[in-house]
């Protein structure tokens, strides 16, 4: 049933959407992309409605899902692997395509939805054409379903028993809101791409490419960023080896984004306010876009070794042929357009706004390419020299950590650019008593803490950043008339500026030990005494759990190990976390042996610091709520 | 406008050739048991090293487990410290996180590598995906 319907209506929406792209009439164009999303919402929901009626004929439902599925976990099945989070992309680029129509259409041609629904097509074809989460089951595994098949009306088989999703997405219920805030952030670059190539297409069309792109920019940066905050925090509560982020592949793919989002957001500002980086901006765009595609490419391949891989499929050559079309239209279109780039005017002050806005792009582009590089260079190494080889952490480290660092001092300088080159000399008078207090606070806090030369330039740095910041808004805030972006810019500084301040105690300051201990002991760690009891298993359908209750003075928190039925993959140990403001206590078992003990005793610094300013970042879209007056 | 150009493609060639050189000095290898032979590894050198789960060679010493891997041709002594994961049994290819001590090699982060047969704890077999850790 849900099978056949599900088939029977992605194809429809593929119908409607050809129809949609050749379609010249205007009022089928708002009725088609309507009925398109309408399509896609009632696919979503079969899906659901086939995961929570546990209908094993389904072979996505009976390989990702089962009976014991606590109901969260099998809502968020429906993105827990590749075919179902294709379903929840088309979602998106359609919900997507219909705020475009209703806020961003070009008043006089068709075209920027006709490349929008080309882009769609693209999406909804694989889930017709390849691989589908509808597809029916014809043969049996002993758990699950080995082979399916997309035809519909054909004899099915029914599994009377489902494997269930990968254990790692059914340990937190933040793993169900992840992905989504990243898919929306991914599908999102859609908008800013078609906004720019379908008005640059014909030169006769308005001027207003960046402000669309731009606008449109700000909702996909927002989510990437929350969505990267949550995945950081997901691997650091849940995961327990004691860090938030490995610059593993699938992490990297969705940081390059955001990077040349960020970069995009900046340099757009000058384009709008001095016409200059046309093409640069342009570039930006597509950059944006394609390497959403290339990201989806590297992650849902196989074609790196990655906690993040899902199964190999052929989806690998579907998105580099997509991939290859996407970057020829893009291509096309900009060389239509080399006489208008070259209208774009040259930088006259190098310390002034645009200038530091260049500087900013150089930086943050670079750090793209960086990590671009790192993420393919063992794809390349085993080409070249048939051996597999994966980055040390290092490299990102090494690299990505002091361009960090100029970025802060950028900022510094942001709160009061103009056009005009800046004054050192009257800054400097201006700001002096901040200056000397973020200094002593700086110098204050490393009496304490272990010197690194590193670590002092950016503390005192951030903290300049932090205090000139809250001064100005202190200040200004009350100014009507200020331009509500410039607010926006501001708050993401001051999060990225905390943000930083916590990163770096992070990376300087911890520490971890091991301890061996037994039952009703305790242990001394860091100035403070932990009691360690028995430990308790709890039998879940779905797994069995572990749990050893620690204790200090204050609470008592469990560190447990989840060890999971039906699965190929290792137990999850996850953390028991004393936090504070400054550091966090972060204890792991490693070993159990009856009631002997080895634990894994982290003391994390600045880990609170960075949700903070991570927080305070996403909040930034705060001032945007507000209408213009 | 030419010369801007040129400014921007050397400096992203920079970068790519900056990048390259760092990421090849910071390159992790997964060696097979026999490439161990050919190549010399110092003690502190943190490698990743592939191979088959001996027969009959899994012991355990309190909280260390004892196993041979191997790749036909070398056989290599492990001691591993850490979890062992539920899947880790005879036959089974693993790739091990750790150091060379002599002639041991001490590991204390495991993955195992699963083809697409499975076998359940009933015994049974089935197909599941390559997953890759």
């Amino acid at each position: 049933m849900i099978y056949n319907l599900g088939i029977l209506f992605s194809w429809l929406s593929f119908s409607v959407l050809i129809y949609l792209f050749f379609t010249k009439s205007k009022y089928r164009v708002h009725l088609l992309v309507r009925v398109n999303l309408f399509l896609q919402i009632f696919l979503f929901c079969l899906l659901e409605i086939g995961l929570f009626l546990n209908d094993f004929s389904v072979s996505y439902i009976a390989n990702y899902s089962a009976v014991s599925t606590p109901p969260l976990y099998k809502f968020a099945s429906l993105w827990g692997s590749l075919d179902g989070s294709i379903l929840l992309w088309n979602l998106c680029l359609s919900i997507f395509m219909f705020l475009y129509l209703k806020y961003y259409k070009i008043e006089n041609s068709n075209l920027d939805i006709k490349i929008f629904s080309f882009i769609t097509i693209f999406f909804v074809g694989y889930t017709v054409f390849s691989s589908s989460p509808f597809a029916g089951c014809i043969e049996l595994a002993t758990i699950g379903c080995n082979k399916s098949t997309l035809i519909p009306f054909q004899n099915t088989l029914m599994s009377n028993l489902g494997r269930g999703p990968n254990p790692l997405l059914q340990n937190h219920p933040l793993m169900a809101i992840h992905p989504p805030m990243l898919y929306i952030g991914y599908v999102g670059m859609t908008l800013p791409f078609v906004a720019a190539t379908s008005r640059l297409f014909k030169r006769d069309q308005s001027d207003d490419w960046i402000e669309v792109a731009e606008k449109t920019t700000y909702v996909p940066w927002l989510f990437l960023t929350i969505g990267i905050t949550l995945g950081a925090a997901w691997s650091y509560e849940v995961l327990g080896w004691g860090g938030y982020w490995a610059w593993d592949p699938v992490e990297n793919v969705s940081f390059i984004p955001w990077l040349l989002a960020t970069a995009f957001l900046h340099s757009s500002k000058i384009q709008k306010s001095s016409k200059t980086l046309l093409n640069w901006n342009y570039i930006l765009v597509g950059l944006m876009f394609l390497s959403t595609i290339f990201g989806t490419f590297v992650t849902r391949s196989g074609v790196l070794i990655s906690v993040h891989a899902f199964s190999n499929g052929n989806i690998g050559t579907y998105l580099l042929i997509g991939l290859t079309i996407f970057s020829l239209l893009f291509i096309f279109i900009g060389s239509k357009n080399i006489e208008y780039f070259s209208e774009s005017k040259k930088i006259n002050n190098w310390f002034g706004k645009s200038g530091f806005f260049v500087l900013n792009n150089i930086i943050l582009f670079s750090s793209a390419l960086v990590v671009f590089i790192g993420t393919i260079f063992p794809l390349f190494y085993e080409t070249i020299y048939d051996r597999q080889i994966t980055i040390g952490r290092a490299y990102y480290d090494i690299i990505v950590g002091p361009m960090l660092l100029v970025l802060l001092c950028l900022m510094i300088f942001s709160i009061k650019l103009t056009v005009k080159n800046i004054n050192l000399n009257s800054w400097f008078t201006e700001n002096s008593n901040l200056l000397n207090l973020s200094l002593a606070i700086a110098i204050f806090l490393l009496i304490n803490l272990n010197n690194n030369y590193f670590l002092i330039v950016t503390t005192a740095a951030s903290i300049i950043l932090i205090l000139l910041t809250i001064k100005n808004m202190v200040k200004r805030i009350r100014i009507t008339n200020t331009n509500k972006t410039y607010w926006t810019g501001q708050i993401a500084h001051l999060g990225i500026a905390v943000f930083a301040l916590g990163i770096i105690l992070n990376v300087t300051q911890s520490y971890s030990t091991e301890k061996e201990i037994n039952s009703f002991q305790e242990f001394e760690f860091n100035n403070s005494s932990f009691f360690v009891y028995d430990s308790i298993e709890e039998n879940k359908p779905e797994k069995t759990i572990i749990k050893l209750p620690i204790s200090n003075e204050i609470t008592t928190k469990y560190t447990s190990l989840n060890i999971f039925r039906n699965s190929s993959q290792q137990a999850i140990s996850s953390p028991a976390v004393f936090r504070s403001l400054s550091n966090d206590i972060y204890i792991t078992v490693k070993f159990i042996d009856e009631d002997s003990y080895k634990l894994i005793v982290r003391n994390n610094y600045g880990i609170l610091i960075m949700w903070i300013g991570l927080f305070i970042s996403s909040i930034s879209f705060i001032p945007r709520l507000k209408k213009r007056v | 406008m030419k010369k801007n150009l040129l400014i921007v493609l050397l400096g992203i060639g920079l970068i790519i050739y900056a990048s390259t050189v760092i990421a090849s000095r910071n390159t992790i290898y997964y060696y097979t048991t026999s490439e161990t032979l050919e190549i010399e590894i110092s003690n502190e050198e943190r490698i990743k090293l592939g191979g088959f789960v001996l027969q009959d060679s899994i012991t355990k010493d309190g909280e260390f487990t004892l196993f041979t891997i191997t790749d036909g041709n070398k056989d290599i002594d492990i001691v591993f410290d850490g979890f062992v994961p539920e899947l880790f049994q005879e036959n089974m290819g693993v790739i091990l996180d750790g150091v060379f001590d002599d002639d041991l090699f001490l590991a204390d982060d495991m993955l195992v590598k699963h083809d697409n047969e499975y076998v359940s704890s009933d015994g049974e077999t089935y197909n599941v995906e390559n997953y890759s850790e």
